[in-house]
């Protein structure tokens, strides 16, 4: 039995450090508890009890009403507290791994020689999607039209075409700077403020080249953008960011933008 | 919208640093202390480690959710477990629903080449982990906490709050269940 007690002993102290992380497992998961942050920032406040359970309340409610059965058991998860947070909420850390391939203009655009901003390399310029000519006509509508009012309701801002907008630059600022994982935070921020549909196809086509950009199944990311918008004008876009050729770090010549101007100004 | 000229990609990196100055210090502090107990000790309770990035957020993420609620009766360590221990039953209970899970309650020791002989750390980890999928949780966590963690018993009384007999009883018998483990595994050809 002491030979036993010994052998136990050995193999106890030969495990004890086998488990431990690398230090880029730290560094992997604290930015994707960044962006969970980015995703919620009620995390940072400390809440008392009551407002806590109220908060929770309102989220179980909301999940019901929302999502029948399966919003249901989403609530209970928030309820509970302690469960793994539902897929669609979890963030991958940023992938340092993915390549994202600078182009000429990209570099030319940020005025860095090696295409990086701060140390970062940046994404290529062709992935930053434009603002389609439908939308461009949404945008430009008069704020009583059927497009403005039908989002009414969703909002309490005065303008929540601008916060679309906003937060749909902020989003393409990320991706621009090579921060794909950063600007799908943004992207899923958007989803959940329900701020509105109007620019729905470019979110649909900045998440998908955010999406190939982490190497994220490229082209399920492009056939699915297709299959949703035929149609699109970054249709192109996409294809090229998600194309065989950009995840092995040999773009395609980038597609040059038909539009560059902002809407929002005019807008607003 | 789009190609930002100069001018307008200048708030760029003011949006980067925005969105990275999220954490306080408070919580940058606890991550750095604790990350690598909460990532081996995810990992001992079974989670997969292709599920530990989401299980140690996870963790993190109910402790900002739940921190006003810590009243220091614990230390953070302890508590962080209690939480760990929750989060990894939600994943292995996922993992079991989704049928492609390492099989948790698989009782037999790794195969192979015996470590006690070869003296092999990648095997003795093997052997380990299949022994701590052979316990129940209760068993599991007291285990954990003893024998690799080295905590005392007081210790792991708070933080799996039971009472300090209940955490020597259990490691009692998961001591002899791992002599048990061991000998079984010397036996094998």
């Amino acid at each position: 039995m002491k030979e036993l007690e010994e052998r136990a002993r050995r193999v106890l102290d030969v495990v004890r450090d086998q488990h431990n992380p690398v230090p880029a497992d730290a560094a992997r998961v604290r930015a994707a508890l960044q962006a969970r942050v980015l995703l919620e920032p009620a995390l940072l406040q400390v809440s008392s009890r009551p407002a806590l359970e109220a908060r929770l309340l309102r989220k179980l409610l909301l999940a019901f009403g929302v999502g029948g059965g399966a919003g249901f058991a989403a609530g209970l998860y928030v309820a509970q507290s302690f469960a793994p947070a539902p897929a669609g909420n979890r963030v991958q850390a940023p992938a340092t791994a993915s390549p994202v391939v600078v182009t000429a203009s990209a570099a030319g655009d940020t005025g860095n020689a090696d295409g990086s901003v701060n140390g970062k390399v940046a994404a290529p310029l062709a992935a930053v999607p434009l603002v389609s000519a439908d939308s461009r006509r949404k945008l430009l509508e008069p704020r009583g039209s059927a497009a403005h009012s039908a989002q009414a309701p969703q909002l309490n801002g005065p303008s929540p075409l601008k916060a679309e907008l906003d937060g749909l630059r902020r989003a393409q600022e990320l991706l621009h700077q090579g921060e794909p994982a950063w600007a799908l935070a943004r992207l899923n921020e958007l989803d959940r403020a329900q701020v509105g549909s109007v620019l729905l196809e470019e979110r649909a086509a900045t998440r998908a080249i955010a999406e190939c950009l982490l190497g994220r199944d490229p082209k399920a990311q492009a056939a699915e953008f297709e299959r949703r918008f035929p149609r699109s004008a970054h249709l192109e876009q996409v294809r090229s960011s998600c194309s065989p050729e950009h995840q092995n770090g040999t773009p395609r010549a980038p597609v040059q933008p038909a539009q560059t101007e902002a809407p929002a100004s005019r807008h607003e | 919208m789009v190609l930002h000229s100069s001018a307008e990609t200048a708030g760029s990196s003011e949006a980067i640093a925005e969105a990275r100055a999220e954490l306080p210090e408070e919580f940058e502090r606890l991550y750095a202390e604790h990350f690598e107990f909460i990532w081996r000790s995810l990992r001992r309770l079974g989670v997969r480690p292709e599920d530990l990035d989401d299980a140690v957020q996870d963790v993190f993420i109910v402790f900002l959710r739940r921190r006003s609620e810590f009243r220091g009766q614990s230390s953070q360590r302890t508590w962080l477990f209690g939480i760990a221990n929750n989060v990894a039953h939600e994943y292995r209970r996922k993992q079991q629903r989704a049928a492609r899970a390492e099989p948790m309650t698989e009782g037999h020791p790794a195969h192979g080449p015996s470590p006690l002989d070869q003296a092999s750390s990648t095997e003795a980890l093997r052997l380990v982990d299949a022994f701590l999928a052979s316990l129940d949780d209760n068993k599991r966590n007291v285990f954990i906490l003893a024998e690799l963690e080295q905590m005392s018993a007081p210790e792991i009384a708070t933080a799996l709050s039971v009472k300090l007999n209940t955490v020597y009883s259990r490691l009692r018998v998961a001591r002899e269940a791992f002599f048990a483990f061991l000998r079984q595994a010397s036996d094998q050809p």
